[in-house]
């Protein structure tokens, strides 16, 4: 049982299952940086299940200037060991421990630690450990996020394969009604609807939705040979013809059914994140070793080519209306949404015993069938993917439409990396360096902009400076804000609810601006 | 703990190389930044964050826990916190600063102790009052102020404040030493925002009194007669059961208490009652509570993301080592990581910081009352119990004067002798200090 008092304010955004998801994952965070501790511990407070922190770093000053998780009783000792302690002090209920070993030769002697981790979060680790570890977490499905924070500049970059999204909860969602292509019961009960032996009190409280499926069959009928208003001519006729029918313009309901008019006018359509996944070659191929998520659309591919549309979510908004009609309205609503999940749930069913698979719990069946309209895959491009075939036609439009685009952090973050790697120090990070740094970076970011087929005189001197006068400094506001937008990107991956960034995003703490872009 | 060192923020010796990241950024010139920075011999920006600047932070909850925290590692060393509010289990999950042997203590006073604790050096000083029990004098202490709050009311009294602290000399030219920033951050679940306000030079938290939607409300006549929904039910036990004297409860209705776990169960059961008798489904207790208390979700990323681009801000605006924010940063991570950044402009006719007039557009037969309801719903006013008076007569008071012009609200405009481009003055509570809203009436034309 979760700590539904201490976490109500968050239960309220990802509920009960989201909860039990974050509190099953095992995170780990490569070294106990600012950036790293920040991003811990909103992850920590929340509730995690457990996280483990690589780092072979001993606290020095300047740890002290930057780094909440730790106080001057702490120099000298591991780092690692230190930032555990104060982040696990956040939540009793969060399992936190350290390993002391460095990074870099973790990855190159004995990678397999990182495979029974959920999710790897990785900061200020060099270019050519990153590369290997990315590549090694892509292969075994575990999503990394890199972070870096540098000067006033914030980056991050998911990685993973694929990842499923059942709830991406949009913040202004349509509610599916069938106004439009109503099934049988609601057009009874619309057809029932006899407006004339009403008075004033109830004729201003029949629901607009079934106002709306009425006066629409009886317009179709009588004025447009059965056919539905598709121009925008048509659509106006019948406003026209719907508000002709009510007493007067304070009738709320009637009000109501003219606000949702347009958007219930639209022919019912699958969303296009639902039609692809529906299309998607892994929907038609499913076997033993499908994921659930897989094998669920595959049964609502069987639903919607038999019916057409996606399985009813059967919730209606709140809508001016006597009680006994809502009650009777959203029970109608109700029982259409039950059949349709028996009907999904049939289909689940014989896919699984077809494939000779584990069943899936009732309740994700349900879960899927309900969301149906807000499921949704996104497939990261591999880092490999992005140094070897890069995308060269994203960086050019960007830097063309504004040539101030935060894209150029991007890029000189790039030549500041392969510098550490070629000089194994970072540019300006001492103060007699900063001038003769200046044309060594800019070499380097040469010879990053040829590879990727770009002018090299597209990036400002001027980036080149200010990036070299941050000398490699981490910024406690920097690495907070950071923090919190990794943070927030590794609580919707592991709860597969809302939607993450795809796959880099850039923070501009000069103007305060920020852009993703899909590189 | 007992530190080696004193804490006392002007004694205080740091270690050798704490401050390295923050001194590259401000012993370097750059080509986005436009300063002077510091040298061994003038390191005047340091001394300024460690010695010369105070700041304040209004609130010491999710916000104001972040707050704390950043402008400690920003090197400030003399810091204040105002915060009326004690410590709810419920603020465990993100008020960091916090653990669950504090609860029911004062949170400026726990988070102002952890903090010096924990970053040597720095000097936090608790307040546990509203602020509006601290005066002028008080205020103008601050190099700047960064509120943290949940409440729109908080936030318009110190915007109101700050700007009236402005001195405008005879041509109109606000005197610099007399500006003191505001910087302002609000989160709701995965969204939030943070922004800049330098009084009388940007748009002021009054300007963008719109951007704020009203509280979801629900008609009386619906909760009454019409429940549909298991929140028209919380409501009617809120409203019609909590005056019901047949109903019995095991508390006095006058002390009802959203705090209290006995009053809320027997608002929850009379709730899950009056929806038994409709056939609603859905009043839980944990809708009961989220009704009743109108409760924001709220999470550690999002604080974490606000507030620390609030404090970005208020560092740059102290050492001037980069640019900054102007002036209002919309984040929102539902979808993505989307964030927006623009310049929110002054409002034309602001009743704090604007010296234009409002201009707004009825008809001579509008009757005071419905006047009244208009204003008080428009979003832009933010009205809580308006005064109105036109032509040197009170149209309509609250208080002493309440008795002798209430029969007015039935009057039409004309016959209130309200005519075309006549001024009415409107005071409120909501208003800080002796602001009135300026509203020149226009006839619409038909």
């Amino acid at each position: 049982m979760t700590d539904t008092e201490k976490y109500d304010r968050q239960l309220r955004l990802w509920g009960e299952d989201g909860q039990a998801k974050l509190e099953k994952s095992h995170i780990c965070l490569i070294n106990g940086t600012a950036t790293g501790t920040e991003t811990l511990k909103n992850l920590v407070l929340p509730g995690i299940g457990a996280f483990t922190v690589v780092d072979g770093n001993k606290v020095g000053a300047s740890d002290l200037g930057n780094n909440f998780f730790l106080d001057t009783t702490c120099l000298g000792h591991s780092r690692a060991l230190k930032v555990s302690e104060y982040l696990r002090e956040l939540n009793d209920r969060v399992k936190g421990s350290s390993c002391e070993e460095d990074p870099v030769a973790l990855i190159s002697d004995k990678i397999t630690f990182f495979k029974d981790f959920d999710l790897v979060i990785a900061n200020k680790l060099p270019e050519q450990s990153l590369i290997t570890l990315a590549a090694y977490l892509y292969e075994n499905n575990i999503p990394l996020l890199i972070v870096n924070s540098y000067g006033y500049i914030g980056y991050l970059r998911i990685v993973t394969p694929e990842h499923q999204i059942i709830e991406s909860k949009p913040d202004t969602p349509l509610d599916d009604l069938r106004i439009y292509n109503p099934w049988k019961e609601l057009e009874v009960e619309s057809d029932n609807v006899d407006l004339s032996n009403m008075n004033a009190q109830q004729h201003s409280h029949v629901p607009y939705i079934l106002l709306l499926v009425k006066f629409l069959k009886e317009w179709r009928n009588e004025k447009n040979n059965g056919k539905m208003p598709e121009t925008r001519a048509e659509k106006d006729e019948f406003k026209k013809f719907f508000i002709s029918k009510s007493h007067n313009s304070d009738e709320e309901n009637f009000n109501e059914g003219v606000k949702g008019l347009f958007k219930y006018l639209q022919p019912p359509r699958v969303p296009s994140e639902v039609e692809a996944i529906l299309n998607d070659p892994k929907t038609s191929n499913i076997n033993q070793q499908s994921d659930d998520f897989w094998v669920l659309a595959a049964a609502l591919k069987q639903f919607v080519d038999q019916h057409k549309v996606l399985p009813l979510p059967g919730n209606i908004p709140d809508l001016t209306s006597d009680t006994i009609t809502y009650v009777t309205l959203q029970k109608l609503y109700h029982d259409k949404a039950n059949a349709d999940l028996e009907d999904f749930n049939t289909k689940v069913e014989s896919i699984v015993s077809n494939t000779n698979r584990q069943p899936i719990p009732s309740d994700s069946i349900k879960k899927f069938a309900k969301n149906s309209r807000f499921i949704n895959i996104i497939r990261y491009r591999s880092l490999n993917d992005e140094y070897t075939i890069p995308n060269t036609s994203v960086i050019q439009s960007e830097i063309e439409m504004d040539n101030n685009s935060n894209v150029n952090f991007y890029l000189v973050l790039r030549a500041v990396e392969k510098f550490n790697q070629t000089h194994n120090r970072y540019p300006g990070a001492s103060d007699e360096d900063v001038d003769s740094d200046v044309p060594l970076l800019k070499s380097i970011l040469a010879t990053i902009l040829s590879e990727i087929s770009i002018s090299s005189t597209i990036v400002k001197d001027d980036y080149i400076t200010e990036i070299i006068r941050y000398g490699n400094s981490e910024l406690h506001n920097i690495a907070s804000l950071m923090g919190g937008i990794t943070s927030q990107e590794v609580i919707k991956l592991i709860t597969h609810q809302y939607v993450p960034l795809n796959n880099t995003f850039i923070f501009n703490g000069i103007n305060s601006t920020a852009t993703p872009f899909k590189l | 703990m007992e530190t080696p060192m004193a804490t006392d923020a002007g004694q205080y010796q740091d270690i050798q190389g704490r401050w390295t990241d923050i001194e590259k950024i401000i012993n370097r010139g750059g080509p986005m930044a436009d300063f002077v920075p510091d040298t061994k011999e003038t390191p005047n920006i340091k001394n300024g964050i460690q010695n010369d600047f105070k700041i304040l932070v209004i609130g010491a909850g999710g916000l104001g826990c972040e707050l704390l925290k950043n402008l400690a590692l920003s090197g400030f060393r003399n810091i204040d916190v105002i915060d009326m509010d004690t410590i709810d289990v419920s603020n465990l999950n993100r008020q960091f600063l916090f653990r669950r042997k504090d609860v029911g203590k004062s949170k400026a006073e726990v988070a102002a102790a952890f903090i010096n604790q924990r970053v040597a050096g720095c000097k936090v000083t608790p307040y546990k009052c509203k602020i509006q029990d601290k005066d002028e004098d008080y205020y103008r202490q601050f190099k700047l102020i960064i509120a943290g709050l949940d409440s729109i009311e908080a936030r318009r009294w110190i915007n109101g404040l700050l700007v009236n602290l402005v001195v405008v000399d005879n041509e109109g030219n606000p005197e610099p030493d007399t500006i003191i920033p505001l910087i302002d951050g609000g989160t709701e679940g995965f969204k939030g925002q943070a922004r800049v306000i330098i009084p009388r030079m940007s748009s002021c938290f009054e300007c963008s009194l719109d951007a704020f939607p009203p509280q979801t409300t629900y008609a009386i006549c619906t909760i009454a007669n019409t429940p549909r929904v298991p929140e028209h039910c919380i409501q009617w036990a809120l409203i019609f059961g909590l005056e019901d004297k047949n109903l019995t409860k095991p508390f006095d209705p006058k002390k009802f208490d959203n705090d209290n776990p006995q009053h809320m169960t027997w608002l929850f059961e009379t709730a899950k009652k009056r929806a038994e008798d409709h056939n609603i489904n859905g009043v839980t207790y944990k809708l009961t509570q989220g009704v009743a208390k109108n409760i924001i979700p709220a999470i550690a990323s999002t604080n974490a993301i606000i507030a620390a681009s609030c404090c970005n801000e208020a560092f740059k605006i102290c050492t001037e080592s980069s640019g900054y924010l102007n002036n209002y940063m919309m984040y929102n991570g539902v979808n993505g990581v989307y964030t927006y950044t623009f310049e929110y402009e002054q409002k034309e006719g602001c009743a704090v910081c604007g010296t234009n007039i409002v201009t707004y557009e009825t008809e001579p037969t509008i009757t005071l009352s419905t006047f009244l309801e208009n204003i008080s719903q428009d979003p832009r006013f933010q009205l809580k119990k308006p005064s109105l008076r036109s032509n040197g007569r009170n149209l309509y008071m609250q208080g002493l004067l309440h008795e002798a012009t209430v029969k007015n609200l039935e009057k039409t405009f004309k016959e209130l002798n309200v005519s075309e481009a006549d001024e009415i003055n409107i005071t409120d509570p909501s208003l800080p200090g002796n602001l009135a809203i300026r509203m020149k009436i226009i006839y619409k034309k038909n």
